[in-house]
């Protein structure tokens, strides 16, 4: 609400508006140009408390002068507020490729192919970060600049609001505002709460909704893993529902309450133990134990230590175990044929097989690289910067590639020392071996023609030689109850 | 510890972060000449510098002496094809710690790193 007071006298008044943001002079018809000056006006506006410094002097100047010369009534601003500049609110932006909030926002994501087509599967929405990765900016809230109104008061700024995010212990913010993760793990932003977890959980089914999973870390599925998805862990992946068609390695240990039912495209690939309801159609490789709740049907696996299936059976496939094995039931009343094989270590077979098949060629690359070295070396005094830098990438790999030759001899001859000593037959079963059952161990094939009740053990007298032994304690060779048939077979 | 590679060459900066790696420097940054390493450091804040000589825009010596007339004291190994007694002086009086020839073996360039972070935590 504007106040106005007027000096009768002189026919002036000043007029200030209700919070002091102007204030404006007001001369009427009834003002003697002779009486009117600087002084009156800056008089009358101290009166009103108006500020008056040079710049409203030099205004009031004009105003007098300009009255002076043209007597007609008119009303001027002569002083204005000068207003409050707010703070600026606090930010958090997210480094481009790190927001968690948009949906498929991981660099993992595949781009378009040639022919547009996406992969789905492989649009994870899940972003893994490595410590020292800085994955947002956050800028503090600024207080602003208070103004000030024309009779002096202050005009006070309105401070910035803080950004309302909660920033976990597992990311830190430096001097320059950089928010840089603390540990390796994934990206989570729950509740206005960013975070890097170890461990990724899953809260409902890994599908389209998660895509692929590669996880540097431990991963737990709340719920299961559809069809055709992947999930790879570096360390234990836990599964508390169904695991379809799918494929999981596992760099730890894997946990599955309920069971895989993989319609023989799943895969398993475990470096530790695996514990699992049950097994249908999964090709897998479990370098440690394998703990099997329920049943294993139709599943081509290599197990590295003992299989434990003591309430299931074991129906169709090929096991090959390293270690023991306990099961309840062997085959089925359906005469499914159920391959065993034992006495050996499988996967020791397979990276010694491996090795046998890299260790020549890295040799032949070693003689290649050395020869090159040679002829460089010999011409050496006439070459120039850049096969100098050849030399000393040459010489680079030349040691690498002597390493690995040097660490693969040294792992062929672990490998053939623990495969002399690893590969045992110890069967134990509790209840029954059907007929249609094979049972493989070393040169030895065996298949079971008739039902045999257990519980009875399989396994190597002192002289190698196969036995059965049933739970009355009766002891006799394996061939006596079981056909033995030559390994082609 | 935090290693930078000053090399105008992808292939030996690669060289040099795999011998870095296998020698335990898990944190190494990577610079393509002087310029750009000199945009680099103050982030990165390292503990050693692996720098070339010949590199385009701002060579390895004029990066030394800007460096060090910045007042850093990191350590800086210079790993070049110069191998001439006056280049080694002129590096040296520069401010380098030790020095490389190229072509260098994988054990060589993990010794000099050796011997110039000991020669650094040993000094008073």
């Amino acid at each position: 609400m504007a106040k106005t007071q007027e000096q009768d006298d002189f026919g002036v008044s000043v007029r200030l508006e209700g919070s002091a943001s102007e204030a404006r002079v007001i001369i009427t018809e009834r003002c003697d140009p002779a009486n009117l000056s600087v002084q009156l006006l800056g008089g009358l506006l101290r009166q009103h408390d108006v500020e008056v410094g040079k710049a409203v002097e030099e205004r009031l100047a004009k105003i007098v002068e300009a009255y002076r010369a043209d007597r007609k009534p008119r009303e001027d601003i002569v002083a204005k507020a000068t207003p409050a500049v707010h703070g600026k609110d606090g930010v958090f932006a997210w480094a481009t490729g790190f927001d968690p909030t948009s949906a498929h926002s991981t660099d993992k994501k595949k781009e378009a192919s040639d022919d547009d087509a996406v992969d789905f599967y492989n649009q994870s929405s899940y972003i893994t970060v490595g410590a020292g990765t800085q994955i947002a900016t956050l800028r503090p809230p600024t207080d602003g600049t208070d103004g000030r109104d024309v009779v002096g008061g202050v005009i006070k700024a309105r401070p910035g609001k803080p950004v309302d995010i909660k920033i976990d212990a597992s990311l830190r913010v430096d001097e320059k505002g950089c928010v840089i993760a603390e540990i390796d793990g994934l990206l989570q932003f729950h509740r206005a709460e960013v975070k890097v977890s170890p461990v990724l959980e899953v809260a409902e089914f890994v599908d389209f909704s998660t895509g692929n999973i590669d996880f540097d870390g431990s991963v737990l599925i709340r719920q299961g893993v559809r069809d055709r998805f992947v999930v790879k862990a570096t360390r234990d992946i836990i599964v508390h529902g169904l695991v379809e068609a799918a494929t999981i390695v596992c760099g730890g240990n894997f946990e599955c309450r309920r069971g895989i039912a993989a319609k023989d495209r799943g895969q398993l690939v475990v470096e530790g133990d695996a514990d699992v309801g049950f097994l249908n159609n999964v090709r897998g490789e479990i370098k440690g134990h394998l703990t099997i709740r329920r049943e294993i049907i139709n599943c081509d696996l290599v197990i590295g230590q003992d299989l434990r299936c003591d309430r299931g059976a074991i129906i169709g496939g090929t096991t090959s175990i390293t270690g023991s094995l306990r099961a309840m039931t062997l085959g089925s009343e359906a005469e499914t044929e159920t391959v065993l094989v034992l006495g050996s270590a499988p996967l020791l077979t397979a990276r010694l097989n491996q090795l046998k098949k890299d260790c020549p060629v890295w040799q032949e690359q070693l003689e290649r690289f050395r020869y090159e070295q040679k002829q460089l070396s010999a011409g050496r005094g006439a070459v120039g910067e850049q096969q100098q830098e050849r030399l000393t990438a040459l010489n680079s790999e030349i040691s690498d590639l002597e390493r690995k030759l040097q660490d693969a001899q040294e792992e062929r001859t672990r490998i053939e020392q623990e495969m002399a000593t690893q590969g045992k037959v110890e069967i134990q079963i509790e209840k029954i071996i059907y007929p249609k059952v094979r049972f493989r161990a070393g040169d030895a094939n065996f298949i079971f023609t008739e039902v045999l009740k257990g519980p009875a053990k399989i396994g190597w007298n002192e002289r190698k030689q196969l036995m059965f032994r049933q739970g009355d304690g009766s002891v006799r060779p394996l061939r006596d109850v079981a056909q033995e048939r030559p390994l082609a077979a | 510890m935090r290693v930078m590679v000053i090399d105008d060459s992808k292939t030996m900066r690669n060289i040099e972060r795999s011998i870095l790696n296998q020698l335990g420097y898990t944190e190494v940054e990577e610079a393509c000449n002087g310029q750009d390493a000199l945009t680099k450091v103050a982030a990165f804040n390292p503990d050693l510098l692996l720098v070339d000589w010949n590199m385009p825009n701002m060579d390895g010596i004029t990066f030394v002496k800007a460096y060090r007339e910045q007042g850093h004291k990191t350590a800086i190994i210079m790993v070049t094809t110069e191998n001439e007694k006056t280049r080694v002086i002129e590096a040296i009086k520069a401010g380098v710690n030790n020095y490389v020839v190229k072509p260098f073996t994988p054990e060589l360039l993990g010794e000099r790193i050796n011997d110039t972070m000991a020669k650094l935590e040993s000094a008073p």
